[in-house]
């Protein structure tokens, strides 16, 4: 009897332990590390992942779920021990599209009483609190995090009947008011943007798959000139200093913004439909579907910085979505694959140490 | 009888022509009819590649009501797909909710959600 209550008390221990979202503790270093709080405009998904000190968070649904290093198991977000995980009541429930990390909270933004307003919950879940109204129902919201701040506007990216043209700034640490930061009525239709470091990038079509960038700076209050390129925003990335882009069937460009030069710098990769990702030191190049029912599986490429070609894998597997890209994101040591990126957390990996080996490996995650 | 034939013929083949182009842009809805609290609500939901409408209605004009739709798109040239943040439309009697794409996204899915009060009464998603 003594033993198999012991059992059991092991059982339950287990049990909960595998539910704890406050792991690990030990962590020394600044929680408020810039790889934390930028907006991670390299990934596949569009504001889904997030990576903090205790482990990293996934939004899929309208659920956020926790790994504790983007491999292990994504669980949802809640540890009552009386949720389905299935209903607007569960923890992990925040109705919403985008999630951001800042000094020890995820914030997110949600319709509460008619409004989109801006909501933070701890870490583990618990204790979602909504911080300050953003936008009426009629006005509409878009908004993008970086570094503890909500950059904003009162319509939807990309769609008609927007009529605010102004770019607010809020910050999300605080019940203060958003500020104007910039007006884009010169600028035209914006389709998409978003913050990165002091700038801000807008993304305005103009015709013929041709897009302009602008970037405002928010710390010398100055537009730039705008660049014209054939990408959306899925096949570009930007710094401080160049602009990188990859147009499907002619290749690789670069933009420097002091000579105000374009340069066609790489041939592509194939004839087939590829997504670019830009990393520190990769360059990954994942191939969608060009068709529903595709018998062909899609190619992974790896280059370096200077577009040599370092490696390839085949990602054989079943993908759900075959307009959705099957590239997550990059962490430390490893490259997460999804199959279905708007639907569930990641579910396969790459390894980064593989790269260059021609033999890469592609894992299941413990899910 | 060869020019009947001839004339049926034709028909079809007007019938064919005028098939393709009142078929684009490919689009998709849904309707849906049932009760709540012994009063009646009909959900009518509507995608095309650049169109979405959620609207619901019901007999009960005093309670409050929520139409919401999020819509999945993409950029011409660029195959990511975006979730666009929910749009939503609150009314009594009837509640609804429009979203137009721009000349730069094409719509590739959506999910409409109604609420009578604060119940959930029906949810779909659709291709267009």
């Amino acid at each position: 009897m003594k033993k198999s209550l012991i059992i059991i008390l092991i059982i339950l221990l287990l049990a909960l332990s595998s539910c704890n979202f406050n792991t690990p503790d030990s962590f020394t270093g600044d929680i408020n590390d810039r790889k934390f709080t930028h907006y991670r405009q390299s990934d596949g998904c569009f504001s889904q992942f997030i990576e903090t000190y205790k482990g990293t968070y996934y939004l899929a649904n309208s659920f956020v779920y926790f790994s504790s290093d983007g491999i292990s198991e994504y669980l949802k977000l809640c540890s009552r021990p009386d949720c389905k995980h299935n209903n607007a009541d569960c923890n992990a429930y925040v109705n919403s599209n985008s999630i951001a990390y800042y000094n020890g909270y995820i914030y997110y933004v949600s319709i509460y009483q008619g409004s989109y307003w801006l909501f933070k919950m701890n870490m583990d879940g618990t204790d979602h609190i909504n911080v300050k109204e953003l936008a009426s129902i009629k006005e509409r919201f878009t908004g993008f995090f970086e570094h503890g701040y909500l950059y904003f506007y009162k319509g939807l990216i990309g769609m008609q009947g927007n009529t605010d043209k102004f770019i607010y700034k809020t910050a999300v640490y605080d019940n203060g008011d958003a500020e104007v930061i910039t007006d884009t009525s010169d600028i035209g239709e914006i389709c998409m943007f978003y913050p990165q470091n002091e700038y801000l990038y807008f993304y305005v079509y103009t015709d013929e798959m041709m897009y302009s960038i602008y970037r405002y700076s928010t710390v010398k209050f100055r537009w730039e000139d705008p660049i014209n390129i054939k990408s959306g925003p899925g096949n570009v990335f930007i710094n401080t200093d160049k602009v990188f882009w990859y147009v499907n069937g002619e290749g690789f460009y670069e933009y420097t913004y002091e000579t105000k030069r374009i340069e066609h710098v790489a041939d592509s990769i194939d004839s087939g439909l590829y997504g670019v990702s830009y990393n520190d030191e990769y360059i990954y190049a994942f191939q969608y579907f060009e068709t529903k029912y595709s018998s062909v599986s899609p190619m992974f490429y790896i280059f370096d910085r200077q577009y040599n070609l370092v490696d390839s894998v085949l990602i054989d597997i079943k993908m759900e979505d075959y307009f959705s890209s099957l590239y997550v994101t990059e962490l430390e040591d490893i490259v997460l694959i999804s199959t279905s990126i708007l639907k569930r957390p990641p579910d396969y990996y790459l390894v980064k140490s593989e790269f260059g080996s021609g033999d890469i490996t592609l894992r299941k995650n413990s899910n | 009888m060869k020019r009947c034939t001839r004339i049926i013929a034709n028909i079809v083949i007007i019938i064919l022509s005028l098939s393709f182009i009142f078929l684009f842009p490919s689009a998709s809805s849904d309707f849906y009819e049932n009760e709540h609290n012994n009063e009646n609500y009909i959900c009518r939901s509507a995608l095309t590649t650049g169109y979405g409408k959620s609207k619901i209605e019901y007999s009960d004009s005093t309670v409050l009501l929520t139409s919401e739709l999020t819509i999945t798109w993409r950029f011409n040239g660029s195959y990511t797909q975006y979730v666009a943040p929910m749009v939503c439309g609150i009314d009594y009697s009837v509640a609804e909710v429009e979203a137009y794409g721009g000349s730069a996204i094409t719509f590739c899915s959506s999910i409409h959600s109604y609420k009578i009060g604060s119940s959930y009464v029906y949810f779909v998603g659709l291709i267009p």
